[in-house]
């Protein structure tokens, strides 16, 4: 069994995929939360003149929404792309074609090992994504509007349930699927020289993030009936 | 290369661009070959990622609004939100990794394979032949489809209305005049010029002093996308903690 | 005519070349030779401005060019020309935008007499193809020959070489080989090939200069090589008999 899922090449696969981009998604993150605050406060305050609903509204949005989507897309710019170059230089360098040779699958080799570093790298990223969001989003609340700790979790409760956090969860693995077996995709079919390498690793980049956005869409409708 | 080194010679690539620009020398139908090229790549990717933007937004919109009677405010509220926040940040993500990554790409391998280096010994100057058309094409381009990337958002907005919440368009339309003012667009505008600056010095910037071989071309468009996000993200909420303040300023005045 | 005193570059905290001292005569054909990464390339693109050196001049008939700013290197461009290790040809142009390309820009001459140009240089390099064809279809050896004309086309007094035989088939370099004696034979064009191509040296080298670790190892007549006294010289003597 470890021999077939190559665990500790998964293992250095999450460490590429989410630890490197730890630093870049919380840091965007906690940006977008602030400026989600903002902007619902904004909106609260033309619709209904009152900003109490503002916290859950924004903490709605972020888990559901923002949190996943944001990291997902800079996980797919970074390790994605990343992932592609690393494919695309196997490719041309012939590595692959050593692989068959030992008659070794390069599917099995190649893909799986990041197939399921993405996947729980993105479940890991985007739990953690999501409650630095809603931590800056409390933060922002409590300096700039003046929530204190009891209305924002109030707020929140109106909301947002725990399913929520657990169904943006399950995006993100859909996600990490999806950056996966595209990079592994446009990696080896790459073409060859520097040309080729460029090519693929921004074709990955574009289909990918393509693709998450309409993946979103479509798990975000489904998931509303269950509502 | 540390992290201000690097932004320090960012800033100074712009001005040297800018420069030129200033001085007019660039060729006009250089820059129009380039914006041609630029709108053809992404303009199915950027109508695709709006419209399904507009979309997701409209769900999560309705389901709220649902719970509080206030479906009527679906029109106004999601097209504000999207046109002010949400459109703006999510599809400069989008082209930030279609024309990011492509320039990038582009300028990455002229310079690995010694192209660049050939035009400065033919007698060319590679910012002024390469960068320069590449960099205001970018920012129009990316003005124009970050604009375009809007309006496919409120279609979709639109739709997804009509389908989810059973809404018309007509309904839909109703209140977006309340909700979306001058301000607002301004602001999107702001946004979408700034995103478009930020885009375009990221990709020439790292494109065109790539090296090592093909993976660095690779490496150069890993830091082309993901340092333009983290970019985006920065002036986004730069533009609208300005905003905020500029309005809290008028309206206790 | 190129006289090189004591040139030096470093990257970083490495220094790349050292003390590096050597003249070249019109119509001499100089080989700078050693192992892999010991700044050869980085020395030519000093000589021709691409990169500047940290310590050292740099003498072209008289002329100091290292303290040179761009634009003054342009019209020396035309003088001393490069031809890169890759085939670099532009892959947007066609074959001959690729090689108009240096005289639209350096030269006066009108449309006319650049077609004659392009027409005569392709005749140099034995070359026969669709002059709208674009880089990207034509073979590795046609694309370096073709970059080779796009520099040769400026009739430059000096030319350097980086690697200009190394990944090709043996009939492409023996043309290369000729080309670059002839230019110096008939045309009375200086060349500076860097190599690790010991054979070719033997072939059509005028003088020789050996670099080990950014320094000049030896340098003399080719036929004054055997007697070097240096290891690392005799190596690569001893490689080309096998």
């Amino acid at each position: 069994m470890m021999k077939k899922f190559r665990i500790p090449e998964s293992m250095k696969q999450i460490e590429f995929i989410a630890w490197q981009s730890l630093p870049v998604v919380l840091f965007c993150v906690a940006f977008a939360a602030v400026v989600t605050i903002l902007e619902s406060s904004f909106h609260m305050r033309m619709a209904i003149q009152n900003d109490s609903m503002v916290p859950g509204f924004a903490a709605m949005l972020i888990l559901r929404e923002l949190a996943v989507v944001v990291t997902a897309l800079l996980v797919t710019s970074r390790a994605g792309a990343g992932m592609a170059a690393e494919i695309s230089s196997m490719k041309i360098t012939e590595q692959v074609e050593a692989l068959k040779m030992l008659g070794i699958q390069p599917w099995s080799y190649i893909w799986l090992p990041r197939f399921i570093a993405s996947v729980v790298s993105l479940v890991i990223l985007t739990a953690l994504a999501n409650s630095f969001c809603l931590f800056s989003a409390f933060w922002v609340s409590n300096i700039y509007l003046g929530f204190s700790q009891g209305m924002f979790i109030g707020s929140l409760q109106r909301f947002i349930q725990f399913q929520d956090f657990l169904l943006s969860l399950a995006k993100g693995a859909v996600f990490g699927a999806i950056i996966s077996t595209v990079s592994y995709y446009f990696g080896m079919n790459c073409k060859d020289g520097a040309d080729g390498v460029g090519n693929s690793t921004t074709n990955s980049v574009v289909c990918s993030s393509l693709l998450i956005i309409i993946v979103d869409f479509a798990l975000g409708y489904m998931f509303s009936f269950l509502y | 290369m540390s992290f201000l080194t690097s932004l320090g010679q960012g800033v100074i690539f712009l001005t040297t661009i800018l420069g030129y620009f200033k001085r007019l020398d660039f060729s006009v139908n250089e820059v129009f070959e380039q914006i041609w090229k630029v709108t053809k790549e992404s303009a199915l990717m950027t109508s695709t990622a709006g419209f399904f933007v507009g979309a997701i937004m409209t769900i999560q919109f309705t389901l709220q609004l649902n719970e509080f009677g206030a479906l009527g405010y679906l029109g106004g509220l999601a097209t504000s939100g999207t046109v002010r926040e949400i459109g703006p940040l999510l599809i400069a993500f989008m082209l930030s990794g279609k024309i990011g990554a492509y320039t990038s790409a582009e300028l990455g391998t002229m310079r690995v394979t010694e192209q660049i280096d050939a035009l400065k010994c033919l007698g060319a100057d590679p910012i002024r032949e390469l960068v320069v058309p590449r960099f205001l094409a970018i920012i129009l381009s990316s003005f124009f489809l970050l604009g375009f990337g809007l309006v496919m958002s409120i279609l979709g907005g639109v739709f997804m209305a009509r389908i989810f919440g059973g809404i018309s368009p007509e309904e839909y339309f109703r209140y977006v005049p309340q909700f979306v003012h001058l301000g607002s667009i301004v602001l999107s505008f702001l946004k979408c010029l700034l995103f478009a600056i930020i885009l375009a010095t990221n990709c020439s910037f790292f494109g065109f002093y790539a090296s090592g071989g093909a993976l660095g071309v690779g490496r150069a468009v890993v830091k082309t996308a993901v340092i333009t996000m983290v970019g985006i993200v920065i002036a986004d909420w730069i533009t609208s903690q300005i905003a905020d303040v500029i309005l809290r300023t008028v309206v206790q005045s | 005519m190129l006289r090189v005193s004591h040139l030096g570059k470093s990257f970083a905290d490495q220094t790349i070349l050292k003390n590096v001292s050597f003249e070249l005569d019109a119509g001499e054909i100089v080989f700078v030779l050693g192992t892999s990464g010991t700044g050869k390339s980085v020395l030519l693109k000093l000589l021709v401005g691409l990169l500047k050196p940290d310590a050292g001049e740099v003498y072209f008939k008289g002329q100091e060019l290292t303290q040179k700013t761009e634009a003054e290197w342009n019209l020396i461009r035309q003088k001393i020309g490069m031809v890169f290790q890759q085939p670099a040809l532009f892959d947007s142009l066609n074959v001959f935008e690729n090689l108009a390309f240096g005289l639209r820009r350096l030269t006066q001459l009108d449309e006319y007499q650049i077609q004659k140009k392009v027409a005569a240089f392709l005749e140099l390099v034995q070359i026969r193809c669709d002059l709208q064809s674009f880089p990207s279809q034509l073979s590795y050896g046609t694309q370096k020959r073709l970059s080779f004309a796009r520099t040769a086309i400026l009739e430059p007094e000096i030319l350097l070489f980086d690697e200009p035989t190394t990944g090709l088939d043996p009939q492409s370099t023996y043309a290369i080989n000729t080309l670059i004696q002839k230019m110096s034979k008939e045309l009375r064009v200086s060349s500076i090939v860097v190599s690790h191509d010991m054979e070719c040296a033997m072939a059509i080298a005028d003088r020789i200069i050996f670099l080990d670790k950014g320094e000049v190892l030896w340098q003399g007549a080719k036929d004054q090589i055997r007697h070097s006294g240096k290891d690392l010289v005799n190596q690569f003597l001893m490689d080309l008999t096998l």
